[in-house]
């Protein structure tokens, strides 16, 4: 190994590499732009469905003759506006009314009677509009229930506190000298996306450089002439691994970029009110950094076992896809109660151990399987991957 | 000077080099002809260090390659034919440079080296342009400037003209003329017996792994009473 040939071929590489479009794209333009992208086009989309919300709701009403109190208490509620068409069904599967309210028989009658009287809201399945429009409606009827419920305790003498016993309210439990780790809701979306981001964007990064150093000098025909150059076969290897990690690097570090311009832009759509204690960054850095040096070795070794760029992409697309699959697995899991096999699970831990330092929660024994797995893989890594490029048939491959 | 004796290769139960026998002498060119998969690509890559022979043993300039390979690279050349295997993204001049960072040349000699070669290849116009848009003869001679940035004391061409057009094979034809001027030790393996006769000094016959005849090609003409296409298909047994 000589560290002026590793440092002359990472040079050149990066070089190589950074000239290349498809580098700029995917380790930089995606991961820059997709979140803000994502959560912008969500804003708006959100933006619209509340102002169509917010604008009046149309609805139709099928009293089946009846002449009943509510009609005339939904009609003067504000945003409401009840539409008399032919075909009520019709109405609603045009998106003429937004949902339908069907008075049950007697209904006026039970009311009066103190029976429950029956009303169903049909909406249309597919509108996510007439669903939420349904929402508003039922919350009208429920006003009108709660006002015919006061004046039916009134009539009996009965104040309402006596029909509630208990008042709940909710609060996060906070130990003493530890602050609040912000919103619930932010909390379980940030513990969910920041360990998706830190195992997935290493690939997103890394693999156009991966592809373009393994299977593609063997495609341009550069490989041979490499070889016989004065640089040993160690030094050529260290110096593309290098390359690949650093823009595997550069693909964590400009999706994370892309999700804080995102909480810039779309606030409302991915709120950044979350803490990490120094502590807990510092373990998210060092288990990221060992993924993307595990996942550049990995890459690298599939590079150049493939003949092609485009058998190498074959062969690469997949693993995004068992990246993912941890993140999924744990989405649901009790952070609180995990059991200490699992760390010994590879990436499953790596996973895990990320979502337990988002919350706060330092298991010196986690820490420590996850990291020693984390570092036996990457020196399996690059063992695979020094292995491969010594080997013949896989360099001669053809 | 390449001396090889009984130079064997398996790849996996097949051998692939039966053990081979030649000597290429200073300033000589060997022609290595043989038809597709009858070892000639295998044998320049053993010699290149590229691969690892299973038996036998090659010595390049008094230095054995299974024991010294770096020592071997730095001291040969090695030209494809096809596609060039030149870096699209980089200049031509960076293409030739890097090649010669990496055989421990100095930066001053590497910038002298490549204003030399410039010029002998007419290349001083593109020299600083990428080399993306080049044509095959444009990319061919910074190939051959990138092979010999160094300037080795061996060349090893491995069908340099296949692919290319009545120009750029012309390229590599005087090309070789002029290692041999120069010196050079040169094995130069192709199909094209008119390309032989016109640049070989000696030829060595491959078949099926095993050298069948070799020789200087007027000692071969008259033994046979052939010209050596002829000699070529009855030695390899397609007449």
């Amino acid at each position: 190994m000589n560290y002026k040939h590793i440092s002359i071929v990472f040079k050149k590489e990066l070089k190589d590499i950074f000239r290349d479009k498809r580098t700029w794209i995917a380790g930089v333009l995606i991961p820059v732009l997709v979140f803000p992208l994502m959560f912008y086009l969500m804003g708006i989309g959100k933006t619209k469905m509340e102002s169509n919300l917010q604008n009046d709701i149309h609805i139709a009403i099928e009293a089946k003759g009846q002449e009943a109190e509510i009609i005339g208490f939904i009609e003067e509620m504000e945003g409401i506006i009840v539409m008399k068409p032919e075909d009520p069904y019709l109405a609603l599967e045009n998106g003429e009314v937004k949902t339908v309210l069907v008075l049950g028989d007697n209904f006026q009658e039970n009311i009066v009677n103190e029976k429950p009287a029956e009303i169903k809201l049909m909406y249309d399945e597919v509108s996510s509009e007439s669903s939420m429009a349904s929402s508003v409606v039922e919350n009208a009827i429920r006003a009108y229930s709660e006002g015919v419920t006061l004046t039916r305790l009134s009539k009996l003498g009965i104040t309402p506190e006596v029909l509630q016993p208990t008042v709940i309210s909710w609060e996060a439990y906070v130990p003493e000298g530890q602050e609040s780790k912000g919103d619930g809701a932010v909390l379980m979306m940030m513990t969910f996306l920041l360990p998706f981001l830190l195992m997935l964007y290493p690939v997103v990064g890394g693999m156009p450089a991966a592809i373009d150093l393994g299977s593609g000098e063997k495609e341009r025909l550069s490989l041979e002439p490499l070889l016989s150059t004065g640089a040993d076969r160690l030094s050529i290897l260290i110096g593309k691994y290098l390359t690949i990690l650093l823009a595997s690097v550069i693909g964590v570090v400009t999706s994370l970029g892309g999700l804080v311009a995102a909480s810039k832009i779309s606030p409302e759509m991915m709120p950044m009110g979350f803490k990490i204690s120094p502590l807990a960054l510092t373990i998210l850095i060092s288990i990221s950094l060992l993924i993307a040096m595990m996942l550049s070795g990995i890459m690298l070794s599939i590079s150049v076992f493939a003949k092609s760029y485009k058998e190498a992409g074959t062969y690469l697309s997949p693993i995004t896809i068992i990246l993912m699959i941890p993140a999924y697995l744990t989405m649901f899991m009790d952070l609180k109660r995990l059991s200490t096999p699992l760390f010994f699970v590879p990436l499953l831990n790596a996973v895990l151990l990320m979502k337990e330092v988002l919350v706060d929660i330092i298991n010196p024994l986690h820490i420590a399987i996850t990291f020693s797995m984390c570092i036996a893989l990457v020196v399996a890594s690059l063992a695979f991957t020094k292995y491969m490029f010594s080997k013949e048939s896989v360099i001669f491959r053809s | 000077m390449i001396e090889v004796k009984g130079l064997k290769k398996y790849f996996k139960d097949v051998e692939a080099l039966k053990g081979i026998e030649f000597h290429v002498g200073k300033g000589e060119v060997l022609g290595l002809l043989g038809e597709n998969g009858a070892g000639k690509t295998t044998t320049l890559r053993i010699l290149a260090t590229m691969l690892k022979p299973d038996g036998g043993t090659i010595v390049l300039n008094g230095k054995n390659v299974v024991e010294h390979p770096q020592e071997i690279r730095k001291n040969i050349g090695i030209l494809f034919g096809g596609e060039s295997g030149i870096y699209d993204r980089l200049t031509a001049r960076e293409n030739i440079a890097y090649y010669g960072e990496l055989n421990d040349m100095s930066k001053e000699d590497i910038k002298e080296r490549i204003e030399h070669l410039a010029k002998i290849f007419n290349m001083e116009e593109y020299i600083d342009r990428r080399a993306g848009k080049f044509s095959k003869g444009m990319k061919q001679k910074v190939a051959i400037a990138r092979s010999i940035i160094h300037n080795p004391s061996i060349m090893l061409f491995d069908e340099p003209t296949s692919g290319l057009d009545v120009g750029g094979a012309r390229i590599i034809q005087q090309f070789i003329q002029t290692c041999k001027e120069e010196g050079k030790t040169v094995i130069f393996s192709s199909h094209t017996m008119s390309e032989v006769e016109k640049l070989c000094d000696r030829v060595a016959i491959i078949h099926k792994g095993t050298i069948v005849e070799s020789g200087y090609i007027d000692d071969l003409k008259q033994k046979y009473e052939k010209d050596v296409e002829d000699l070529f298909l009855e030695l390899v047994g397609e007449k």
